[in-house]
């Protein structure tokens, strides 16, 4: 079957399998920040954004997503710039295997703090990202950063 | 290991999802969230984003949430954040991760019954109904003491607005984890009193059940001598079994905790 | 020092964060055949009988191999240093399958889904055998895992197959049974018996096992992996498949983590098998589940300890038996096995008997294998929980009694020379000991005094301190070499090639820093490039806490030699001699000011005009001896006495890692460390069916820390110098996991008065204890 699907605004019409999941989708086509890791809705390293809200796309069925809007770390690195150099700061990227689909969850929680459906303090953040699993850093050097980057005092 | 799907539809109306619904091997896509894990193979998946129920609005006295409105959706929702203390919201805030919130529906999470799930606990504990299209409105507790209408499909999920104090309760060992037990209760504010308690308890593992008789004792009052008779009937009264992580002994006890905190937190 | 002690951003930084395709997966040939492996459904089994001609004859499928069809060769995966200290008991595929998840055929096919269809498609008729579930019951069972006559040790492992132990070993310094003896008898004597139990912890980096492989134009089969070991993968794919070495190149990309997951072959043996026979590029990814079910775990332990010591405190025994689940195959049995004791044993220097006796043993579970602080974390667990009830029973403070007992600067141990990593140990004298400092110091943080049995109350939860202390090595002495070459480039900057892996951690960074420093020169001014066995010189791998020290000794040592040769050179340039000029990293200048040449003019004209050549100078280091960073951890927790949950407030973590060159990676290290060693303290549990098949299989059922999990931590290096290494660095990449164990365990004791002994202290645990 076909869809048309807008990635990082730009439309795309793409032949898929009913079966297909959008992670699978999206690495065929060559957005690779998407990366595959749990295979179990758990760990947010395959999150996108889908019509502007943060999405699982190892859990969502390339069909479904027929006519929605799709962002990936891709589509939002050059926007992210202040927040790439205060993670890279802190070395707390690590292994990276994890930081491109964090970067699109921080990007999400800005315009969540921005809002004011998100509070604006650590524990908050915490509870935002908590999709998000690292193994590398422990999470207290990611977390600096993203405090820096949001204004968390 | 994956779900295989032969033929994907997107129907406009719920008629005619319905009418698809009934050939055989077709199926509603529900959140989709762990059909990953699963090796099946549906013939038919109906996907219902396009037949008008993900939407949240008062009715009759009721919060309607459409079956196909995401949980994150729900979550945020003036209605559900303004109703009782913003129980829901909270209870809602802790289901797995916001990336999740924002592809499972309320639908997908009700319907298969989840054992595991800290939403259907959460809801029963308040006065809700479910509706399907063909086998209408029936009570949450009904829907889940009773074989799931078959070939049928779930609407709405109704919660009465009502003068509720609620409380929610979880265990877990890492925050980030499905509840070792968790426990719901409410009561309804009359003249200055609590009536008609509800009390559920879920992750026993089997999905969430009203104990019927602890709501009976609070009924009658709640001081010190009725919350321990309460906890006791609960313990009784509801099933707990292991699984492989967690044992029912365990759940058992620390259900009673929960439901223990929890009634300190409806009497405030 | 202006480029080591700064905090550089990794090299490699933008890229990942940006989410560039670099990792193997992402650069692998769009035209790979999929490798799938079916795997065994049963724990223990013997091949009856297997049939792929169906799964041969679908449209898509290249390739089907079961074990009729591959070279009956023993091996190990290990990707140890050879001759590897692990026996060579596995075969690429086997008639038997020795848990669930061993491999039992592979399908290579044009996509995914084919190849999935294809696995579906073999029919395996099995023998179903008795397996081995207990491994407390495995020494002797009646059912051998390794009945084969053709499999080996590379040299006396203590290996007795034939009653499923893989490895054993045993020393004794002293007569430790009668010094037990004497104390038991003496009433100024006390002796404190206790066993303890460690768990399967998985490494779960976020990238899975990935590899593919490709013939290149010449004929040589080139392998793209996620391995912390390319030159091991190269020469154990050159053995077992008969492939000369020079016809292999074996490339790291940026890889997705490790921690010792992936110091050992998987995919890397079954994709070259295909290519090889096919001719055409093949990949293999593993899934979560395969990761969780058919690579590796921590080794599970029973330690059964026993102190001794007089009743002011000071230690006159130590003796431990020790049983070690290898589950199927014994990749880092004896390795694991040993360093329970010699990397936990020394800190306590001072007692008059010590005595080690293990026995790793085969059971039918997934295997175990290297894991970041193997047996150092297990033996920590063990031994710190026996001081803190030693130091109960002595009515001692637990930081005196560490005190009094531990390791100091300029003192030795016996265990270093006795126990090595497989083989003897060397002699050393610890020249940097910063182990007396950090307990004080981190005493002093968690105010150990004002907290230490008060057992402060809030509602149902309750708050207790507990500490332990810990030591690792830095690297494998005399056994595993790194080595460097630097060159220099016509605009003044440098290539720096390096055998060693960078697994995230940042080493590609730390070493050109280290360059940097020898040379003068801006960190950015040193290129690398890493871990390719055609362009790279050798390097043993990141494992052991090896490279900064490890392979930071042999750039300094190619930095140091490069710094020789601009002096010559520039020197000619000028013509004087070398003891007249000197190099300031941009400029060599005679000494009397008398004339310069910049260094960017001096490569320009040697690659162009004048006495041309190119500069390039190599390094190689092995370590004469293995200098142990050392850590003093000290947490409060508060346990909720209703349910047993175990909340660690606050974490502090006192090292000593001498020199850290990059002083915010080594944080994220330490960070990173201790809340590993915090998931396998109290969330990472491994649960088994009784058939044998690992049920924790998925990230939803086996928790690792989850950031709201994480608590307050408190990291501090102490200034410490170890002269051996490179401008004073020892090693970080370990020692931080080692205490989180035994400290935690330690404090759930000061809170409630319950010693829990087996990992996790899960609440469901820690509840039934109290109720006893």
């Amino acid at each position: 079957m076909k869809i048309k699907v807008k990635v990082n605004g730009e439309w795309k019409e793409w032949e898929i399998d009913p079966s297909d999941y959008l992670l699978d989708v999206l690495r065929r086509e060559g957005y690779l920040s998407v990366k595959r890791a749990c295979d179990t809705g758990t760990c947010g390293a395959c999150t996108v954004l889908v019509d502007g809200f943060p999405a699982l796309s190892c859990s969502v069925l390339a069909a479904t997503m027929d006519g929605h809007e799709i962002t990936t770390a891709e589509g939002i690195a050059d926007e992210m710039e202040e927040y790439i150099k205060a993670l890279a700061s802190e070395g707390a990227e690590q292994c990276g295997f994890c930081s491109p689909g964090l970067m699109v969850m921080v990007y999400a929680l800005k315009k969540e703090i921005e809002n004011g459906k998100v509070e604006k303090n650590e524990e908050a953040v915490k509870r935002y990202l908590i999709g998000n699993l690292c193994r590398c850093s422990g999470y207290l050097g990611q977390q600096r950063a993203i405090f820096k980057f949001l204004g968390v005092k | 290991m994956a779900l295989r799907i032969l033929e994907y539809v997107r129907p406009k109306t719920l008629e005619e999802a319905f009418e698809l619904l009934q050939n055989e091997g077709a199926e509603i896509l529900g959140g989709t969230t762990y059909a990953r894990l699963s090796s099946r193979t549906i013939k038919l998946a109906i996907d219902l984003q396009d037949v008008g129920i993900s939407d949240i609005y008062e009715e009759d006295g009721y919060i309607v949430v459409g079956a196909m409105a995401r949980l994150a959706n729900m979550q945020f929702h003036d209605l559900i954040m303004n109703y009782a203390n913003g129980y829901l919201y909270d209870a809602i805030s802790y289901v797995w991760s916001v990336q999740l919130r924002n592809i499972a529906t309320v639908g997908g999470t009700v319907v298969p019954k989840w054992g595991f799930s800290d939403f259907i606990t959460a809801v029963l504990a308040l006065s809700t109904e479910v509706e399907f299209y063909k086998a209408g409105r029936m009570k949450l507790e009904d829907f889940l003491e009773n074989p799931t209408p078959r070939k049928d499909i779930m609407t709405k999920l109704l919660i009465k607005k009502e003068p509720r104090k609620a409380s929610f309760k979880f265990m877990r060992n890492s925050v980030y984890d499905f509840s070792i037990v968790n426990a719901a209760l409410s009561a309804k504010e009359e003249e200055g009193k609590l009536v008609d308690w509800r009390v559920a308890v879920g992750a026993r593992p089997g999905v969430a059940a009203l104990s019927r008789k602890a709501m009976e004792v609070l009924n009658e009052g709640y001081d010190d001598e009725h919350i321990e008779r309460a906890v006791n009937a609960m313990k009784e009264e509801l099933k707990f079994a292991d699984d492989f992580r967690w044992s029912g002994e365990y759940r058992k006890e620390v259900a009673g905790v929960l439901v223990k905190k929890a009634i300190g937190e409806v009497i405030g | 020092m202006r480029e080591v002690k700064k905090s550089v951003p990794k090299k490699d930084s933008y890229g990942l964060i940006r989410g560039k395709p670099v990792y193997t997966d992402d650069i692998a040939p769009r035209d790979s055949l999929i490798v799938k492996v079916l795997r065994s459904p049963h724990a223990f089994a013997r091949i009856k009988s297997i049939d792929t001609s169906e799964a041969l004859t679908m449209s898509g499928v290249e390739l089907v191999l079961t074990y009729k069809d591959v070279p009956r060769k023993p091996i190990t995966r290990a990707g140890q240093g050879y001759p590897e200290p692990s026996p060579y008991d596995k075969f690429i595929l086997d008639e038997y399958v020795r848990y669930v998840g061993d491999e039992v055929a592979v399908v290579a096919a044009k996509d995914e889904r084919t190849a999935e269809e294809a696995l579906k498609k073999i029919k395996v008729e099995y023998d179903v055998l008795e397996p081995v579930l207990d491994f407390e019951k495995a020494e002797g069972n009646p059912s051998v895992i390794h009945p084969e006559d053709d499999i080996f040790p590379q040299f006396d492992i203590g290996f007795d197959p034939k009653r499923n132990i893989a490895a054993s070993y045993e020393m004794e310094i002293g007569d430790v049974d009668e010094i037990i003896k004497e104390c038991e008898e003496d009433p100024d004597c006390v002796v404190v018996k206790d066993r303890f139990y460690t768990q399967a912890q998985a490494h779960v980096m976020l990238e899975p096992h990935a590899s593919f492989a490709y013939i290149d134009m010449s004929g040589r089969l080139v392998i793209v992996t996620s391995t912390q070991t390319p030159f091991h993968v190269r020469r154990q794919v050159s053995m077992v498949l008969g492939i000369p070495i020079k016809d292999i190149r074996v490339i790291k990309p940026r890889i997705g983590g490790g921690f010792g997951g992936k110091q050992a072959l998987h995919g890397e043996l079954i994709v070259s098998l295909v290519t090889w026979k096919t001719k055409k590029p093949a990949k293999l990814v593993y899934t979560r589940r395969e990761v969780f079910e058919a690579t590796y775990t921590r080794h599970p332990s029973r330690f059964d300890v026993t102190l001794a010591a007089t009743k002011d405190g000071k230690l006159r025994a130590i003796a431990y038996d020790v049983l070690w689940d290898t589950g199927a195959y014994g990749e880092h049995a004896l390795t694991t096995l040993m360093v329970a004791g010699s990397k936990t044993l020394p800190m306590y220097n001072k007692v008059d008997g010590v005595r080690f006796r293990g026995k790793v043993v085969y059971t039918n579970h997934v295997p175990a294998g290297a894991y970041r602080g193997y047996g150092a974390i297990q033996g920590n667990f063990a031994l710190e929980s026996a001081m803190d009830i030693l130091a109960e029973k002595l009515g001692m403070d637990p930081v005196e009694l560490r005190l009094k007992n531990i390791i100091r600067e300029g003192e030795t141990s016996p265990i270093f020379k006795i126990m090595g990593e497989g083989r003897e140990g060397t002699d050393m004298i610890i020249k940097s000991c910063k182990l007396e400092q950090a307990i004080r110091r981190g005493a002093e943080i968690i105010n150990w005094e004002k907290k230490f049995r008060k057992r402060e109350k809030r509602g149902s939860k309750v708050k207790g301190v507990g500490m332990a202390i810990a030591m690792q090595g830095s690297g494998i002495a005399n056994i595993d070499m790194g080595s460097a070459i630097i060159k220099l480039n016509d605009d003044g900057s440098f290539n720096l090639l390096v055998g060693a892996t960078d697994l995230g951690t940042g080493s590609d960074t730390i070493l050109a820093q280290i360059a940097a420093e020898v040379l003068g020169v801006s960190t950015d001014d040193i290129i690398v490039y890493s871990s390719d066995t055609d362009l790279t010189p050798f390097d043993a791998g990141a494992y052991a806490s090896s490279t900064t020290y490890v392979s930071g000794n042999a750039v300094r040592i190619a930095a140091e030699k490069m710094k020789k040769l601009i002096i010559e050179e520039g020197a000619r340039k000028l013509g004087l001699g070398p003891e007249e000029v000197e190099f300031d990293g941009k400029v060599i200048r005679a000494k009397d000011g008398s004339k310069e040449v910049t260094l960017k003019e001096l490569a320009t004209v040697r690659y162009y005009t004048e006495d041309q050549k190119q500069l390039i100078a190599d390094g190689s280091f092995v370590g004469p001896e293995s200098p142990p960073p050392y850590a003093a951890t000290f947490v409060e927790v508060e346990v909720d006495t209703e349910t047993g949950k175990v909340d660690v407030l606050k974490y502090v973590s006192i090292l000593d890692i001498g020199t850290p060159i990059n002083p915010a990676l080594a944080r994220i290290q330490a960070e990173g460390g201790a809340v590993q060693g915090i998931g396998m303290a109290l969330y990472e549990d491994v649960k088994y069916s009784s058939s044998g098949k690992l049920l924790t299989n998925n990230l939803m059922y086996y928790k690792i820390p989850s950031r709201l999990d994480v608590p307050d931590i408190h990291v501090e290096f102490l200034e410490s110098y170890e002269p051996t290494g490179p401008f004073g660095a020892k090693s970080v990449a370990e020692i931080g996991i080692d205490t989180p164990p035994a400290a935690i365990a330690n404090a759930v004791y000061d809170a409630i008065g319950v010693r829990i002994k087996s990992l996790p202290l899960t609440p469901e645990k820690v509840f039934f204890a109290m109720k006893k």
